[in-house]
């Protein structure tokens, strides 16, 4: 149901997540999204190390760094942003009205 | 129920956390367990918006019927209750079952049936009543 992202390293399954607990905990520990396109270079490692925390939450950092140095980087922030924004989109948003009031757009390029 | 649940932030600065916050008590009063709301699936508050709009949905259907049952009673009492009744004068019944019950289905089909059963005797009475008049007629011939 929740937005997660999987992959295999090491020959072992992560699956990558939010909860809004580890979303709360995220934010404690310096992740701001107002200035993630400012300080992209602080910013996104947070947000991938903070998805982690609802399965993997004992994974040593240092494994994290390894796997953040070698992953495909193409697209991933998009995904992880996506999962951290659902935290809270799904508390306030009414997605069937928003589809119907959606204003379409399309573009010549 | 959505963004109605977050107060206006002047500064528009409001933090993850603190929406997280400002929405629990009302996840709670729709039956979101603690731990649902902060470890779990982080799309399950849309259903339980869901769950709720239909309890309410039910809600208000029952009152609503409530409130046709009074109607139904102060209509049925309404011949005696002017001070200008005059004698002799009844209430009308109130209804012996409730409303869309299976019995009322049940009366309905019956009543249908009865209609249907009428239709057919005088069918049958006009068809034999022209087939007497022209038998009649061609006797005379």
């Amino acid at each position: 149901m929740s937005k997660e992202l999987t992959f295999e390293y090491n020959e072992k399954e992560y699956t990558l997540r939010y909860t809004r607990r580890s979303a709360r905990q995220l934010e404690d520990s310096g992740f701001n999204l107002a200035e993630l396109s400012n300080k992209p270079n602080i910013m996104l490692p947070l947000l991938f190390r903070g998805a982690f925390r609802a399965n993997h939450n004992h994974l040593k950092s240092e494994i994290i760094d390894e796997i953040y140095k070698k992953i495909d980087k193409d697209n991933l922030y998009d995904k992880l942003l996506a999962m951290y924004t659902e935290t809270v989109e799904a508390l306030t948003e009414n997605v069937e009205d928003d589809e119907k009031n959606m204003i379409t757009w399309g573009a010549n390029f | 129920m959505g963004s109605e649940l977050l107060s206006d932030d002047p500064q528009g600065q409001k933090s993850y956390s603190d929406i997280f916050d400002e929405c629990f008590p009302y996840y709670l009063s729709i039956g979101m367990t603690c731990e649902e709301y902060w470890e779990g699936d982080s799309a399950l508050p849309i259903f339980y918006r869901k769950a709720q709009k239909l309890r309410d949905d039910v809600e208000n259907q029952k009152a609503w019927l409530q409130g046709m049952y009074f109607y139904e009673a102060l209509c049925d009492v309404s011949p005696i209750l002017h001070a200008f009744a005059k004698k002799g004068v009844n209430p009308y019944p109130y209804p012996g079952k409730p409303y869309g019950g299976k019995e009322n289905e049940e009366i309905e089909e019956n009543q249908q049936k009865r209609i249907e059963n009428e239709r057919l005797r005088t069918q049958i009475f006009m068809d034999n009543w022209v087939n007497s008049f022209k038998n009649k007629k061609q006797g005379g011939e």
